[in-house]
């Protein structure tokens, strides 16, 4: 059942600045399991991580990023892997073929003097053998068709598209392997509202034929609403909240997800909305303690000196507050 | 300074720094040159480098390092002046071209780049053909700047065009500033920095093309500059002769010369450009 | 239609502002002296020692005077020069009177045309590949050596480059002759034996150019390929897997050339001005050499022809490449 997970994940950017060593803790001990079969959301403020945790989940450790520790384990023919124990041309092998990603803004992620099909086959040829060429375009053009762009598409080049288009075709370019996993890094940030909702709809839809994994990354909780199945709320490196949609959105416990779900507007309501003070916090030098605490109303001493641990506090959901470790009595 | 520090960091700017000032002092030491460099005869001829003469005497009696060092010094005289000079119009244009836009512009940048591709060489030459012999070293360095405005004026331009379109442009405006205060209060401290990346690259070029010109004998030959030190020593055959320091010491000269200036411009072009500074925040592997 | 309206033709008309600039300044030139500059040139010529004899200095004269017509007004001789211009008419040379200046150049022209062709070609590929290479595996020593190697050679001026070439091999190694073109005494006609002699002295010229030539695009490559890579798509083709000699091909190389196909437009000029200082070095029979007689025969057409030559072939070859430049990038090609 679960086809992605991540023990004690810590991954940092380390930078040398005028010969000053700094780490960026983007990634403070996470782990967190993904089943097959689901929409995963996660959720949290620009700077919070999500970024660089997609970016681990998929191997993409440049520097100045470095895994300073825990494992990403993929489940793949009911084993699970160690992706950092893989070399590097089966990690290449992995990537598109059992996951795939969908990056953030696609407005200059395809080449600008290819072709869109040269673009499709570039990715085909680096991972499966083709022999029926035949079939492979038919493929193409389902998939272009899945995705609602016209077959004109494969003869155009990007700068020739719109925003739009271009977003659809690397949703297109994402699932034509049709791996196991997709993650998508803010799919629907860069659209106008309408585009939007195209958008995540395609995913929904993608989903649900295919029966994969998606994993969404984005800030903007009204799309988590709409499409995750599951959310997890991260915050300052660290995963806060942890529980199924409808739990988050009716039920949030963690001071933070209060504040979050408390500001999102609702038809009808004319009530004066509070976001949370003060702002986020640095990952160089995080606050002591859990990591929330200088923003929190129900602050305790405690906080500043205890790093809460993500518990499970009823079915399915958990919380890393101590207000929620007191109650267990931890 | 924290500035000189910084940019010291950088081995580049450290060794291109240290060998100009190494020149630098001895253009200094011309100052106190115990011979006069345009009169000859005044050492014994084609002597070896010993201990008396550093660097040997040529075949018309001069020694040749207290030579190079009005060369060296002459040299650069030339190509400030045509940098300073040349940063002048291109400052002028690049600055009116942005600005003012529409026609005003294209035509200006239609010279600008006609300027720019034109094959400065023969051109040069024939400038220099005619005015043979009468010129001297000031006029030499004017004309040399009257070419090689175009890069940066264009360079300057695209500045102001970016500039134009920001908040404070709008806010000057609005308070009522002149075009002409406009332009020069406000965005001159954004040109400062190209100008002195360039102008070392610009100084480079005028050093390269003095010194071809007067290898041809199209300068003034009186005048000691790396260029006709060169001419003499060619001319004499010193080659041939033997007399290798003749023809050794301003080509070495002029080596370290070019690429102390070179190391120094691309250093400094390099500090002031908003994206490598991001890469001098450097990158730590674990 | 719209293609050629939007890209063609404000090149055409560059083309065209570039030449009537140069052939302008050109014309101008002569007329800033405030001496006469005809009588001026001719008694220079008397004082080098150039025998003149009065028919030749007769015809001089009414050459040097219809070139830049000091008859008539200002608007008259500017035409005037214009309409001599597009015969190709340049006068008789002065030094090797009164064979017409055009007949020198064309004998001249192929010279340079190989040297220059073949030398910036070479470099041009060299540089780039070399560059690529050298942008993609940054990391590595070999890669941060050639960037060295390629910043202290690059701002060298051709003529001492030359020279220091023309020392070591042709002098002190004896590995290459001294100059020329081809040895005295060969015989013209294509054998390999004349072939051979023909790049043995061709060799240290076009090594000289070659290298400084490389030696730039070397550096501009591997700058523009350091960014091309942090590039939004090259990222993407990573993630995707795609195998790495897909991403450095068509990712990475396609792309890194555009600016470097307009550099090449740019520098022509430079490049130009460099073949005709190495020529000089080596007395390689071009036009170099050519424009150095000139100047020691004080031979005022010959400079004036080749100069306004050089607007016209440097300008034409730019255009050239502007033309050719949309086959490069699709961007251009469709709006």
């Amino acid at each position: 059942m679960t086809i992605l997970k991540t023990e004690n994940l810590k991954s940092f950017y380390i930078l040398d600045i005028l010969g000053i060593k700094q780490s960026v803790m983007a990634v403070n001990d996470i782990s967190i399991e993904i089943k097959e079969n689901e929409i995963y959301g996660i959720a949290g403020e620009s700077g919070c991580g999500k970024t660089t945790l997609i970016k681990t989940i998929y191997g993409m450790i440049e520097p100045p990023l470095n895994v300073m520790d825990g494992r990403v384990l993929y489940s793949i023919d009911g084993k699970l892997v160690d992706i950092f124990s893989l070399d590097e041309e089966e990690l290449r092998r992995l990537r598109w073929e059992y996951v795939s990603y969908i990056p953030q803004g696609s407005m200059s992620v395809l080449n600008p003097v290819t072709k869109i099909s040269d673009s499709f086959w570039d990715f085909i040829k680096a991972h499966s053998n083709y022999k029926d060429k035949l079939e492979i375009e038919d493929s193409i053009k389902e998939h272009l068709n899945a995705v609602g762009l016209p077959l004109e598409v494969l003869n155009a080049y990007p700068h020739q598209l719109s925003g739009g288009m271009r977003q659809r075709v690397t949703i297109a370019l994402a699932t034509i392997l049709k791996p196991k996993i997709i993650i998508a890094d803010e799919p629907s940030t860069a659209l106008d509202v309408v585009a939007q909702r195209a958008v995540i709809q395609l995913l929904k839809n993608i989903q649900q034929t295919q029966k994969n994994t998606i994993i969404i990354v984005t800030h903007d909780m009204g799309v988590h609403a709409n499409i995750s199945d599951r959310i997890a709320m991260m915050y300052a490196g660290k995963i806060i909240e942890e529980a199924k949609t409808e739990e988050i959105f009716e039920n949030p416990l963690h001071p933070y997800t209060k504040y979050l779900i408390r500001s999102l507007p609702k038809i009808g309501d004319k009530s004066y909305k509070v976001s949370a003070p003060g702002s986020p916090p640095s990952l160089i030098n995080p606050p002591t303690g859990c990591k929330f605490h200088p923003r929190c109303d129900s602050f305790k001493p405690e906080c500043k000196k205890i790093e809460p641990q993500l518990i499970e506090i009823s079915k399915d959901h958990k919380v890393a507050c101590l207000l929620y470790s007191k109650e267990m009595g931890q | 300074m924290n500035l000189l520090k910084d940019l010291l960091r950088d081995g580049k700017f450290k060794f291109g720094f240290i060998t100009l000032c190494i020149l630098l002092f001895l253009v200094i030491l011309s100052f106190f040159s115990p011979y006069n460099p345009t009169i000859w005869n005044v050492v014994p001829r084609d002597l070896p480098p010993s201990i008396k003469h550093i660097f040997g005497t040529n075949s018309q009696g001069q020694d040749i390092f207290w030579q190079i060092t009005f060369a060296i010094r002459n040299s650069l005289i030339i190509a400030s002046i045509a940098a300073l000079f040349s940063r002048i119009i291109a400052i002028i244009i690049g600055l009116v071209a942005g600005y003012r836009g529409g026609r005003m512009d294209r035509v200006l940048m239609s010279i600008n780049d006609s300027f720019l591709v034109l094959p400065l060489f023969p051109i040069l030459i024939l400038i220099s053909t005619l005015i043979k012999g009468r010129l001297s070293f000031v006029s030499l360095g004017l004309i040399l700047g009257v070419f090689g405005w175009s890069w940066d004026a264009r360079v300057i331009r695209s500045q102001i065009l970016s500039l134009r379109e920001r908040e404070f442009t709008f806010t000057a405006v609005l308070s009522g500033s002149k075009t002409l205060h406009l332009v020069f209060k406000e965005y001159l401290p954004f040109v400062i920095p190209i100008i002195f990346s360039t102008i070392i690259n610009n100084m480079s070029w005028a050093i390269g093309m003095e010194i071809t010109l007067a290898i041809l004998g199209l300068s003034n030959l009186e005048i000691p500059t790396l260029g006709t030190m060169l001419h003499w020593a060619i001319s004499y055959q010193a080659m041939l002769l033997g007399l290798w320091w003749w023809l050794l010491t301003p080509v070495v000269i002029s080596v370290f010369l070019f690429v102390s200036l070179y190391l120094l411009s691309v250093s400094i072009s390099e500090y002031l450009d908003p994206r490598t500074r991001i890469q001098r925040i450097g990158i730590v592997k674990e | 239609m719209d293609f050629l309206k939007r890209y063609l033709l404000p090149r055409l008309i560059q083309y065209l502002v570039v030449i009537v600039v140069g052939i302008t300044l050109v014309f101008l030139i002569p007329r800033l002296s405030p001496v006469d500059p005809v009588q001026q040139l001719i008694n220079t010529i008397r004082m080098q020692g150039t025998y003149l004899d009065p028919q030749a200095a007769e015809k001089l004269t009414e050459t040097l005077k219809e070139l830049y017509g000091l008859k008539g007004s200002l608007l008259q001789q500017y035409l005037a020069f214009w309409k001599r211009l597009v015969r190709g008419d340049f006068g008789p040379s002065l030094f090797q009177f009164p064979i017409p200046v055009v007949s020198l150049i064309k004998a001249s022209l192929p010279w340079t045309a190989g040297l220059l062709t073949v030398s910036t070609v070479l470099s041009w590929i060299i540089g780039n590949i070399l560059g690529g290479l050298a942008g993609f595996f940054y990391q590595k020593r070999w890669a941060k050596f050639l960037e060295n190697f390629a910043m202290v050679i690059r701002p060298i001026p051709y003529y001492i480059f030359s020279l220091i070439l023309l020392v070591v091999f042709a002098y002190l190694l004896k590995l290459f002759p001294l100059g020329g073109g081809f040895s005295i005494g060969m015989r013209v006609p294509f054998s390999w034996s004349f072939v051979l002699d023909i790049l043995r002295h061709a060799f240290l010229p076009a090594l000289s150019m070659v290298v400084l030539g490389a030696a730039v695009w070397l550096q501009t490559m591997r700058l523009i390929v350091s960014n091309v890579i942090r590039e939004d798509f090259v990222v993407y083709a990573k993630n995707g897997g795609l195998k790495r000699g897909t991403i450095a091909f068509k990712y990475v190389m396609r792309n890194a050339m555009l600016p470097q196909v307009t550099g090449l437009a740019l520098s022509m000029g430079q490049i130009f001005s460099g073949a005709l200082i190495t020529e000089i070095v080596f007395s390689y029979p071009g036009l170099g050499t050519l424009l150095y007689n000139a100047i020691n025969t004080g031979d005022y057409n010959l400079i004036m022809g080749i100069t306004a030559l050089s607007i016209i072939g440097i300008s034409t070859f730019i255009l050239l490449i502007d033309l050719l430049y949309p086959i490069f990038d699709p961007r251009v090609r469709y709006k």
